[in-house]
């Protein structure tokens, strides 16, 4: 089986040709915006953020690591870096990664410049010349193994343990089936479920990394003397049906299918093996989808109960209700209905068959509906303070 | 407006009727109709898949003792308090006072054992 899709001078595979203008720092967002949003393209992103400058230690190295892997993103055919000149975070330092991939981008400076008109103008002049290179980028047939899928659910109900996040592990175990990679994340959603993902482990290693990072984020709940549930699940969790954070938990991991764990990462870091690998995010539903993103997801798929109109920077990402009722009422939201397992009496299997078909049709070209929203977002997760 | 009732009446007999037998089947097959899901043959607990009325019966053995929202818990056995609360097979969290077959299982009678910061405070007070 096969898909189509567009080969980048590396090897990597894209599924949209997205041409992203990349702020360094929240002092050039402005004149990003006014670059990505003066030239009116569909495939044009702006990514904006609150980052980039007085950061030091792993938080400046995540940052950036994050700020690399979005630029780095295969669905990204070209990026121009907009730098202020001061900033902790420089364009450079995105730059040295992007130029080994062969894959074009320019970084531009406010302050080398001359002010935000000059910027402007200059940075609107290279997306025209991005626009014509990416114009010629031809889709071609490409093997399944090139697809990385995120798997994110948001805004849960009691609902997403039983209809779609199990459908969504179904997709998840027919992708890696041919060679696929899926990356599983949310750390504290996990809490109250290790044991049950542990236990895939490829090895010790892993499954040891894994126990670390759960156990990490329980200490943060010692630490500040609260009951994790003050904070997850949320009162629109609980408002769901959801009870405990072991209950979301249990219902979480069903999107991580049923095949053995074989790698753990960091925020934002590339996975080196295929399969199901697991990355180090928070519950936050934008910084785990932006995580993966950097990570090199070209497709999310997010489970939703409550609703939600989230969408990945770079990322088509498929939304899943877990109820019909969900699915009717933000309809512009949402592109599948698990809800009908329970009201159509549809195999979770069969329901999980139709999601990996719209994996394959979005991957082909099909437009989402939070892309159709441009429902780019954007969030770090920062581990330190700001200097 | 008389003869609007009198027009009324005498063309509906055959009506109610055929109006009666519908809710005596819509009564049936709502009795039949499937209203929860047991997800673990393990589990003390069932998910309410559509709303259910106070003093419903579900099963032979299970009667609603509050109403239970669809998506919301409710005990399919008898627990005791300190007793694990089981779904999807496993424990998600622990019944902090006796929780009777029939009771919405929620947050006012279930507390989660993980992430409790909350308690480790108590104990260091003492």
């Amino acid at each position: 089986m096969k898909t189509t899709g567009y080969l980048r001078e590396n090897g990597d595979v894209g599924f949209r040709n997205y041409i992203l203008v990349l702020s360094t720092v929240v002092c050039a967002n402005r004149t990003a915006t006014l670059i990505g949003d003066g030239i009116n393209k569909d495939n044009i992103i702006t990514l904006t953020h609150q980052h980039g400058c007085t950061q030091g230690g792993k938080d400046k190295d995540q940052t950036l690591r994050t700020l690399q892997g979005i630029a780095l993103n295969p669905n990204v055919a070209a990026v121009l870096i907009v730098g202020l000149g001061c900033e902790t975070i420089t364009g450079q330092m995105i730059a040295e990664k992007v130029e080994k991939t062969e894959k074009p981008f320019e970084v531009i400076e406010i302050q080398k410049i001359g002010g935000t008109e000059k910027t402007v103008q200059k940075g609107k002049e290279i997306i025209r010349k991005f626009s014509s290179i990416t114009a010629n980028i031809k889709r071609k047939e490409v093997d399944l193994n090139t697809i990385t899928v995120g798997v994110e659910c948001g805004g849960s109900d009691s609902f997403s343990g039983i209809t779609a996040n199990p459908a969504v592990g179904v997709a998840s175990d027919i992708l890696i089936n041919y060679g696929g990679t899926v990356i599983l994340s949310e750390i504290p959603e996990l809490i109250g479920a290790e044991h049950v993902l542990g236990r895939r482990a490829v090895n010790n290693q892993v499954k040891n990394k894994l126990y670390k990072l759960i156990g990490d984020f329980e200490q943060e709940a010692f630490k500040s003397g609260i009951d994790i549930r003050e904070a997850n699940p949320t009162p629109g969790n609980m408002a769901g049906g959801i009870t405990t954070l072991e209950e979301k938990s249990l219902g979480c991991i069903y999107k991580g299918g049923t095949t053995e764990l074989r790698e753990v990462l960091d925020y934002a870091e590339k996975p080196s093996r295929k399969g199901l690998v697991v990355m180090n995010t928070p519950g936050n539903d934008i910084e785990s989808l932006s995580g993966m993103a950097a990570g090199g997801a070209q497709i999310m798929l997010f489970t939703t109960g409550r609703g939600t109109p989230a969408g990945s920077i770079v990322s088509p990402t498929i939304k899943i209700a877990t109820n019909s009722r969900i699915f009717n009422r933000m309809n512009d939201n949402i592109d599948l209905n698990a809800g009908e397992i329970i009201d159509q009496g549809i195999s979770k299997e069969e329901f999980g068959q139709k999601i990996f078909n719209e994996i394959l049709q979005v991957c082909h070209g099909k437009i989402t509906k939070a892309e159709k929203l441009k429902q780019f977002d954007f969030a770090i997760n920062r581990i330190g303070p700001t200097y | 407006m008389q003869n609007f009732y009198n027009s009324d009446a005498k063309g509906c007999h055959g009506g109610i009727i055929l109006f009666i037998i519908k809710i005596i089947l819509r009564v049936i097959a709502m009795s039949e109709e499937k209203k929860i899901i047991v997800i673990d043959e393990k589990d003390n607990v069932a998910t309410a898949i559509k709303k259910i009325n106070t003093n419903t019966k579900i099963t032979k053995h299970i009667v609603t003792n509050s109403k239970i929202d669809p998506g919301f818990k409710i005990a399919i056995k008898n627990i005791e308090q300190g007793e694990n609360i089981i779904k999807y097979g496993e424990i998600i969290g622990k019944a902090n006072q006796k929780i009777e077959r029939g009771d919405l299982i929620h947050t006012h009678n279930v507390e989660g054992l993980r992430g409790r910061g909350d308690k480790l405070k108590e104990c260091d007070k003492e």
